[in-house]
């Protein structure tokens, strides 16, 4: 039952881009894509500077279905870029009492 | 399922709104202001140790709350983490009884130090920030929202602290996570989309589905909304660190974040990251009637009348289950006729209650066992049973047996 369970997910993942993603939201601005690499910024941003978790550990925790997102982190500016194929998203890091802020 | 229900909701006749009283309410008897409830406090140091629990309590519980072995010594980042992402996935646990740790234990790469995501455990946190502000004569619970911010939509000016509190503005809210269409949901727009540059702005421009005060809709856009107007009120008189002047040194926390939108709004539904054994403080002042070593913070009556179930929630419920019980901001283990009857915890005493977040997080107060429940978790498939968890967790301290 959950692999049939899983498998369907899976089907349903392209087709999930297809009525999103493409035709835009039904309410809002933002696109799946544009979504996908803002939950990736944000999360990995506050994993790596919040929790102080490594990269591969937060890789996982932020990971979302499909699993579309890239990021790319500086330490030194202490910024995350979030990408979902041509969308992208950075958070940054701002304070031990604040964490991170989509930008 | 969604859209029938939004259907519904918008053919519905709109009950009468309720009329709003302040706070404390008039009719209230006069409580005695006792403070003195409680002898054993946290200090800077942390919590006192109390008495080990049984083996055969431990042995259960961990059974239930930490059914995997633990990764091998020198496992990768993956293993550590456990990338499958099924079963009971707890982070941490924390368990107070009469004001000592009895029992904590940690996995999947937290320790005692890590700050963990609490979801909407932060409402509760909320809550207690309305509570204070009430408490420093800087708001009352009939102020109209306008009152504190500057809205998007007039229309939103007939919403009041209370409303939110009870999760009743009317906003035209739909809060949904992972399983339906991100692109449609309320929540995921606020923390991920249009929200993060002016949290207020995108929610108070949702139209009104309904009057304010009539309905019950849980809903991290009320809360939200509620951590703009908590920044008017408090941000000039207190600064713009208030959480922590106000609640988190008071009680002992130092753990604490509190992520925030461009404009430096708490987001009060979602993003308060904290240590269990922190998270505890905030149960422990509850447990205590909202005093705090001897000294009152939150109002009195303040308690009470967060964790009794709201007049909204018993005069019309949106997106609800029948054992969804709020009273504000805190979730119920209250029976109630209105609601269906059917308690959340069946084998947990009625007087429980809990501030509860996403993938199981959750802190549980049970003023009768004197005992208050910490867990972080990462449950992502449906399988962790509250009931469950909380009914072996009070074996620890000997109780429910």
């Amino acid at each position: 039952m959950k692999g049939s369970m899983k498998s369907r997910a899976l089907l349903m993942a392209p087709l999930l881009l297809l009525t999103c993603g493409a035709r835009g939201p039904a309410k809002y601005d933002a696109g799946l894509l544009k979504l996908a690499s803002g939950v990736t910024a944000k999360e990995v941003c506050s994993c790596l500077f919040v929790m102080e978790m490594d990269e591969a550990w937060c890789q996982e925790w932020t990971r979302v279905s499909p699993d579309i997102s890239k990021f790319k982190v500086d330490y030194d500016a202490k910024t995350v870029k979030g990408r979902a194929l041509l969308a992208r998203t950075t958070a940054r890091y701002t304070g031990a009492r604040e964490g991170c802020v989509i930008e | 399922m969604i859209f029938a229900l939004l259907t519904a909701a918008a053919l519905a006749e709109p009950d009468e709104a309720p009329p709003i009283e302040a706070y404390p309410p008039e009719e209230s008897p006069p409580q005695p202001d006792d403070c003195a409830g409680h002898e054993v406090w946290p200090d800077a140091s942390g919590w006192a140790a109390g008495e080990s629990p049984s083996p055969a309590a431990v042995s259960a519980f961990e059974a239930y709350a930490f059914p995997k072995p633990a990764p091998a010594v020198g496992a990768d980042s993956a293993a550590v983490y456990g990338a499958d992402r099924e079963g009971v996935r707890t982070d941490g646990v924390v368990v107070i009884h009469r004001g000592r740790v009895v029992y904590e234990r940690y996995d999947r790469g937290y320790t005692a130090d890590t700050p963990h995501l609490t979801w909407s455990v932060s409402k509760s946190y909320i809550n207690t920030l309305t509570g204070l502000a009430v408490a420093a004569g800087a708001l009352s619970l009939d102020d109209s929202i306008c009152e504190h911010i500057d809205v998007a939509a007039e229309s939103s000016c007939a919403i009041t602290v209370q409303h939110l509190l009870e999760f009743s503005s009317g906003l035209d809210w739909r809060e949904t996570y992972e399983n339906e269409p991100p692109t449609t949901s309320s929540v995921v727009a606020m923390l991920y989309g249009e929200g993060p540059a002016d949290a207020v702005s995108f929610i108070s421009g949702h139209p009104l589905r309904d009057p304010p005060g009539t309905t019950y809709a849980y809903s991290s856009g009320d809360t939200t909304l509620l951590s703009g107007v908590l920044k008017g009120a408090l941000e000039e008189t207190h600064g713009a660190d208030f959480p922590w002047t106000m609640l988190f040194d008071p009680i002992g926390v130092t753990s604490a974040v509190w992520e925030r939108d461009q404009q430096g709004v708490l987001i009060g539904s979602s993003y308060v990251w904290s240590t269990p054994r922190d998270m505890a403080r905030l149960g422990y002042l509850f447990l205590s009637d909202g005093c705090w070593a001897g000294e009152r913070l939150l109002p009195e009556g303040w308690v009470a009348d967060s964790t009794a179930v709201s007049e909204p929630m018993k005069a019309r419920r949106l997106y609800a289950d029948d054992d969804d019980v709020q009273g504000r901001q805190w979730w119920l283990n209250r029976a109630v006729p209105e609601t269906g009857g059917t308690q959340r915890w069946p084998d947990l005493p009625e007087d429980t209650y809990a501030a509860l977040g996403h993938w199981k997080q959750m802190i549980v107060v049970v003023p009768s066992l004197e005992l208050v429940v910490v867990r972080t978790g990462d449950d992502r498939d449906g399988t962790f049973s509250h009931n469950t968890f909380m009914t072996l967790a009070a074996g620890l301290v000997g109780e429910l047996e």
